[in-house]
């Protein structure tokens, strides 16, 4: 969300202070329902009806419907009580409102998708950027029982900054030693957090 | 005056050094996070959590409330300073402040901000000091059927509310709800929706939803959006308030308190609205119309004001009913819970020293607030100059350090960074996260309370419409759902019906 003048290599995705920020919090409707009109117009843009935010509703939607089959498979399963609200009633209740709710998205997006402001899609590079962060986050989670804590989160810490645009990559990796050292003490010796220790014992 | 004697009590327990002691760690760290743009005060509560339990309660307690007040102060620094809201509530703060901070005013600003928010904070907590307890007792008459309808306004509040429209509101509604039911079933002692997952079979820990949503949602999302660029406004001059200025500001902050404490407090997902009616309110009361937009003083301190009252209002049904109401209020109660209390009316009765010296210690956190603030706000300021890289590695830091020591497991990390990955997506399609927190907090509450309720009545459905207090929050269930899409409708037809050139 901040944005200061630490960019990576790669140029603005735009230009101009109106720029709808795909992270900006969403407007709620109170303010739609309580504020004037041109007080609602200074508020910052989120891009509601941007391209890129109604092709990820319908992506959250189609997970939300496939998530509604596997709750309602689920909770298929289970062995009925003998109770009024038995085990499966919950989940059948929210298998439903996902899967009602999973369509709905959809379907709004689909239909204003025809509407829709087109906005310069994201550059693949930034793709690839996300997609090394979660390696490299499950790579953390992988060595962390082996490598121990400060060895793997000096190194997620320095992945991760390098890969948000840190500029030096040394002093990185410095401040990323200290950190996990010092949360090693404060937590594991000072609190007593049994944090994992590896084949040497930090 | 019972409630005072106990409340001087609560006062002679939490100036011990030690929890005084904890009270400044909190309200410091409050304001850190609070400025830092990405993380809040919900995150931050959710990640020492589970590093936390060697703590006493009552000190852990302290410090979690030190945070949740401090959130408040820092986040309005961020706002005026660097304009990018990072929650709600803020969005009306930066709305007139980062305007006044453009023009070379930025130290009025954050002393309208800071003492607004002491004035509201302070009156807001002497309103839960005296609410709370009466709260409480009248909760003692609560049974099933009331908490199912209780839990029904919150949901239905929170997620008309929240979100931009209603699909997406109980979108993330549904979601918190489905992540809620994952683990053992209370009745018959089934899996639920845990495929075999040894990891999974005890529930999915409110910490890790809440750090994935929270901190990984935003750190992918940041790294996804890039960085556009956006300057910190310098601070010039000693953070004090003209006398033209405190004449403009006062009645804003009264104002504001008189909106925020009374719409907090509600068992409702509304501790935002305050923020918007009273920019509304001061706007239309404004002797000086024509600065609106351009950094009129009275439209900072007004919603400043109603959201630090509303942060106290939000601890009355937290406390009395154990109802939370907003995402950071659900990470309390599942602190309260970790040591095993339950918010509630037999709260006051059976942990009340403890109850009295949290919210003396609100007190006290307000004082140190307006103190840090204040006079160190240049300080904090500068801590919006840390890069945003070290920032959002630093977050994954703890974020991994908070799962780990909740869960223990490598299955734990896994399952945080697909949730992680659930809330990028909410994000970019602009579906609020909050309701999902609340709903996966209240959802397996309000299905026991369903359960209770209905094995009283021997399966009739109709004891749930059973006296008066439950007609009333079904009817206002049925408001919610329908009152807030109504009224944006008829602003947006009335917006189309003015003459054009409204827009940008």
């Amino acid at each position: 969300m901040s944005a200061r003048d630490d960019a990576p290599a790669d140029p603005p995705a735009g230009s101009g202070l109106l720029e709808p920020n795909p992270l900006a919090p969403s407007i709620p409707m109170v303010a739609h329902a309580t504020l004037s009109p041109e007080d609602e117009h200074a508020l910052p843009a989120h891009g509601e009806h941007d391209r890129s935010t109604l092709l990820a509703s319908a992506a959250l939607g189609a997970v939300m419907l496939v998530g509604a089959v596997v709750v309602l498979v689920d909770a298929a399963s289970l062995r009925p009580s003998d109770e009024v609200v038995g085990p499966a009633a919950a989940p059948t209740a929210a298998g439903i409102l996902l899967g009602v709710l999973g369509a709905l998205l959809v379907l709004q997006a689909v239909t204003r998708l025809r509407s829709a402001t087109a906005r310069q899609a994201l550059p693949h590079r930034r793709l690839l950027r996300l997609a090394a962060m979660v390696a490299l986050l499950v790579a953390f989670a992988l060595l962390l029982p082996f490598a121990g804590y400060v060895v793997s989160s000096a190194l997620l810490f320095t992945g991760a900054a390098l890969l948000l645009g840190a500029p030096h990559p040394v002093r990185t990796a410095a401040y990323g030693w200290t950190l996990a050292g010092v949360v090693f003490l404060v937590f594991d010796r000072l609190i007593g957090l049994a944090l994992p220790a590896g084949p040497w014992g930090f | 005056m019972e409630q005072l004697q106990s409340l001087l009590q609560g006062f002679g327990d939490a100036l011990t050094p030690a929890n005084l002691v904890w009270a400044f760690i909190g309200v410091t760290i409050g304001t850190a996070v609070g400025v830092l743009p990405g993380i809040g005060p919900a995150l931050t509560v959710a990640m020492l959590l589970p590093t936390t339990f060697r703590l006493e309660p009552a000190s852990a307690l302290i410090m979690f409330a030190g945070i949740y007040y401090g959130g408040m102060y820092g986040g309005s620094t961020t706002s005026i300073l660097l304009n990018t809201p990072g929650e709600t509530a803020s969005m009306m703060s930066a709305l007139e402040g980062n305007k006044m901070a453009r023009s070379g005013r930025a130290a009025a600003a954050l002393a309208t901000a800071a003492i607004g928010s002491f004035v509201a904070g302070t009156i807001g907590t002497l309103g839960l000091t005296f609410v709370a307890p009466f709260v409480a007792d009248f909760a003692l008459n609560f049974g099933p059927p009331e908490y199912v309808a209780l839990m029904a306004v919150a949901f239905v509040t929170v997620a008309a509310l929240l979100g931009p429209n209603l699909v997406k509101g109980f979108a993330s509604l549904a979601i918190g709800l489905t992540v809620g039911l994952v683990g053992i079933d209370a009745q018959t002692g089934q899996p639920r929706l845990s495929f075999g997952v040894p990891a999974m079979l005890d529930g999915i820990e409110v910490v890790i939803l809440v750090v994935a949503l929270f901190a990984l949602g935003e750190t992918f999302g940041h790294l996804l959006a890039g960085t556009g660029r956006a300057t910190v406004e310098p601070v010039r001059g000693r953070a004090v308030l003209s006398r033209a200025d405190l004449r403009r500001s006062w009645p804003a902050w009264l104002r504001g308190t008189a909106l925020g404490f009374p719409i907090g407090s509600l068992p409702a997902g509304g501790a935002d609205v305050p923020t918007f009616l009273s920019y509304s309110v001061e706007r239309r009361l404004s002797k000086h119309k024509d600065e609106f937009g351009k950094g009129a003083i009275e439209g900072l301190a007004g919603p400043e004001a109603a959201n630090n009252a509303a942060a106290a209002g939000v601890l009355v049904p937290l406390l009395t009913i154990g109802l939370p109401t907003s995402a950071t209020a659900a990470v309390i109660l599942t602190a309260f819970q970790s040591y095993g209390l339950q918010p509630g009316p037999q709260l006051f009765s059976e942990s009340g020293p403890l109850v009295w010296t949290l919210l003396a210690s609100l007190y006290i956190g307000n004082l140190m607030l307006l103190v840090l603030n204040l006079p160190l706000v240049k300080m904090w300021a500068r801590m919006l100059t840390i890069p945003a890289y070290s920032i959002y590695a630093g977050v994954l830091v703890f974020a991994t350090l908070g799962t780990f020591a909740a869960g223990g497991t490598t299955t734990d990390l896994l399952l945080l960074y697909l949730l992680g990955l659930l809330g990028l997506l909410m994000r970019l399609a602009d579906v609020p996260v909050a309701p999902a927190v609340i709903a996966m907090i209240l959802g397996p509450l309000a299905e026991q309370q369903l359960r209770r309720a209905l094995s009283i009545s021997e399966g009739d459905p109709s004891i749930l419409l059973s006296g008066p207090i439950n007609i009333v929050l079904w009817s206002v269930v049925v408001l919610a759902l329908f009152l807030p899409p109504t009224l944006a409708v008829l602003r947006r037809r009335r917006r189309s019906a003015a003459p054009a050139g409204a827009g940008r």
